[in-house]
């Protein structure tokens, strides 16, 4: 083995292991929210900061994504069940210009009252999810901490969800 | 590289990134760190191509990525790390990066912007900065950008330079920061119930060839949008038009561009029509050097990205030259869960090159969810034809299909499958050739799930290639905040686009572990 490559891998798995550590540990806080401002289906500017002191569920999606396909009905469910509660649900689009054009035809598909944000240069999805890919769900509690990030989508996985609304929502009624 | 800095950064970020977190209380005073950790080991057997330059070697990346927030600042940065084993040769480099750095502040109406940031303008025509995963391209604006909101008129300038993030994610080999001067402005007004009117401009100065006779390439665009997302319930529309001149020495040239895109809403169906024009519209970087290994005499990257009316993953002959309509019919069946659709494109690619290329494509499908939207069946089929100077030059037909079956609990069966058939007409013989792929896998909620990868691709068989693809995927989900993946066997190469932006990709023989951490 070249030095570089061994010692690049104990790096990075020391790395993976402090990390580790701090994720396990009991008191791991929620880090602050970045900002977010992107203008909807409408053309008006939504921001983050418009909804503050809520609990915010912020879904991110391209039209050319299958599991983003199944899951905003999902998305689009929790954000009806939990709307007279507070609850404020953002999807975002991460489409490019080749595809934007069928993002309302999908928004309409799946018959999405919530507001559908544009997000054509992928600013918005890199601060919160550098990585880039979608579906990405994160939920955002009621002081704009991170409250849970997820990326990927199975079947199920909105039950998690709830549970993590539910109980942001229940912790901002106090 | 040199390893003792190396381990100094990762170990120090690390750390860092490690003790800052349970130190600080949670509230919303405090700055507390996101995290997201992706850690890559790969080592590479002989992927049986043409090249022996890409065999044999073993890779490890790492890119720690850094965000907080405090007092009113955002703050962004990305650590890379990638170090090599028995590296083919010199175009794969190990090296250790801040790559990207920014910080961004937000006050009422302005916000002020400073360091590595993605950046596009209007629909991509002047400007495309952003990251592609697929295509292996992260290229970023580093600079500063200040942006202000004064009543129904929102404007940006920016002013910096291009940062290519380091490592070809698709041949692994390094590129090379050209560092290219990019700088423009943007500016719409709100016009009420005419939509949102803008006008934009970009300028770019790169160095055109290489070595002594390389001189000063200069491109300067400007460009008008007019935005009606919403004039009324049934329609939208979108309009905008760009010039771009480019100077290459005494050389002067003008490139006109315009697209116009309108989507119809009747009840439950929506039909969409679009019409592109480009010609020789292209902003292409300062040319890597050759060592790099991105190609004999090296290669160039565009900074623009225009609209193709393809589907995503199609081949797109030359993105920067041609004229375009579509048209597409989505169709929802009630609450029946099924929609179908139809697409027809007609493309007219290259037409002041000696060989202008015509492609009518055209495809259907329907997409079907059940069972609560726990399972589905999604496909589609369709053909394309291309000719040159009216004789048959290629035809290609396909299908695809994607299939989730929940089978109770947590578990589900999933179904992927591609495939293409293709003619292409060579001098004195027609060649043709399949190229696909198909997954099918198990599913467990909440712990990952387990795959099968076979895929085929004859296009260039014989001298030994290999045309049969194997894989196996393992991905485990060891806690919210921890995911591994796994893959070993071989995976297809070949050429692979991306809204247009087509690279050639080698095949993958080997095995591959992932670990991603986000927190």
């Amino acid at each position: 083995m070249t030095s570089s490559f061994r010692r690049l891998l104990s790096a990075s798995l020391l790395a993976a292991l402090t990390l580790s550590g701090t994720v396990w540990a009991d008191e791991a806080p929620r880090a602050a929210a970045p900002s977010i401002s992107l203008k909807n289906l409408e053309g008006k500017a939504v921001t983050l900061a418009q909804h503050k002191g809520k609990v915010v569920l912020v879904s991110f999606w391209a039209t050319w994504c299958g599991p983003c396909q199944q899951e905003l009905p999902k998305i689009q469910a929790i954000a009806s069940k939990y709307a007279d509660k507070g609850l404020v649900v953002l999807t975002v689009s991460v489409d490019d210009a080749s595809t934007v054009s069928q993002v309302r035809a999908t928004a309409r598909k799946h018959h999405l009252s919530v507001p559908v944000l544009l997000d054509p240069d992928n600013t918005a999805i890199a601060s919160f999810n550098p990585r880039g890919d979608v579906p990405f769900t994160v939920i955002i509690d009621k002081n704009g901490n991170i409250a849970e990030k997820h990326g990927g989508y199975a079947a199920g996985d909105e039950a998690n969800y709830e549970k993590i609304v539910t109980g942001l929502l229940a912790e901002a009624s106090k | 590289m040199k390893p003792a800095p190396l381990l100094l950064g990762l170990i120090t970020a690390s750390l860092g990134a490690g003790f800052a977190l349970p130190a600080r209380a949670q509230d919303e005073a405090a700055t507390q760190l996101q995290v997201t950790s992706t850690t890559v080991v790969e080592q590479h057997t002989d992927n049986q191509d043409d090249a022996t330059d890409n065999d044999d070697y073993g890779i490890v990346v790492q890119r720690l990525n850094l965000g907080a927030v405090s007092n009113g600042l955002e703050f962004t940065g990305r650590l890379d790390g990638v170090g090599f084993r028995n590296e083919p040769s010199a175009a794969y480099a190990s090296y250790l990066e801040l790559e990207r750095l920014g910080v961004v502040w937000h006050g009422e109406k302005v916000s002020l912007h400073a360091g590595d940031d993605y950046l596009q303008v209007g629909r991509g025509f002047l400007l495309s900065l952003r990251k592609n995963d697929e295509a292996g391209l992260d290229i970023a604006f580093r600079g500063a950008s200040f942006e202000a909101d004064t009543g129904p008129i929102h404007s940006k300038v920016f002013y910096g330079q291009s940062n290519i993030a380091n490592l070809d994610a698709l041949t692994q080999r390094s590129i090379v920061d050209v560092n290219d001067q990019i700088s423009g402005a943007v500016v719409t007004a709100d016009a009420g119930s005419f939509g949102t009117v803008g006008l934009q401009t970009v300028a770019v100065s790169t160095r055109i060839g290489e070595g002594a006779t390389a001189t000063d390439g200069k491109f300067t665009g400007v460009g008008a949008t007019w935005d009606l997302p919403a004039p009324t319930p049934w329609m939208s529309a979108y309009v905008e038009a760009n010039l771009l001149r480019s100077q290459v020495a005494a050389l002067v040239e003008q490139h006109p561009a315009a697209l116009v895109s309108t989507s119809l809403f009747v009840g439950d169906a929506t039909l969409t029509v679009e019409a592109l024009t480009v010609e020789g519209f292209e902003i292409k970087s300062t040319k890597q050097p050759a060592v790099a290994g991105l190609g004999a005499t090296g290669a160039t990257f565009f900074y623009n990205q225009t609209p193709t009316l393809e589907r995503q993953d199609q081949e797109v002959l030359n993105a920067n030259d041609a004229q375009a309509l579509r048209t597409r019919l989505d169709y929802v069946v009630g609450d029946s869960g099924l929609s179908i659709y139809a697409n027809a494109l007609l493309r007219q690619q290259g037409q002041s090159t000696v060989l202008p290329t015509d492609q009518l494509h055209g495809y259907a499908g329907w997409e079907f969810a059940y069972g609560e939207g726990a399972s589905h069946f999604n496909g589609s089929f369709g053909a394309r034809n291309e000719t040159q100077k009216g004789k048959d030059f290629a035809s290609m037909e396909h299908a695809d299909i994607d299939c989730v079956q929940a089978l109770g609990g947590p578990w589900s069966l999933h179904l992927t499958a591609k495939a293409e058939n293709w003619r292409k007409q060579l001098v004195g013989a027609t060649k043709a050739y399949r190229r696909g792929n198909a997954i099918v896998g198990l599913d467990l909620r909440g712990i990952g799930g387990l795959a099968f990868e076979y895929g085929h691709d004859d296009e260039k068989e014989g001298d030994g290639r290999r045309i049969d693809f194997y894989a196996g995927h393992i991905n485990y989900e060891i806690s919210e905040a921890f995911t591994l993946r796994g893959v070993g066997g071989s995976q297809r190469g070949g050429l692979k686009c991306v809204n247009g932006v087509c690279r050639e990709y080698p095949s993958f023989s080997g095995g591959r572990l992932e670990l991603i951490a986000r927190f």
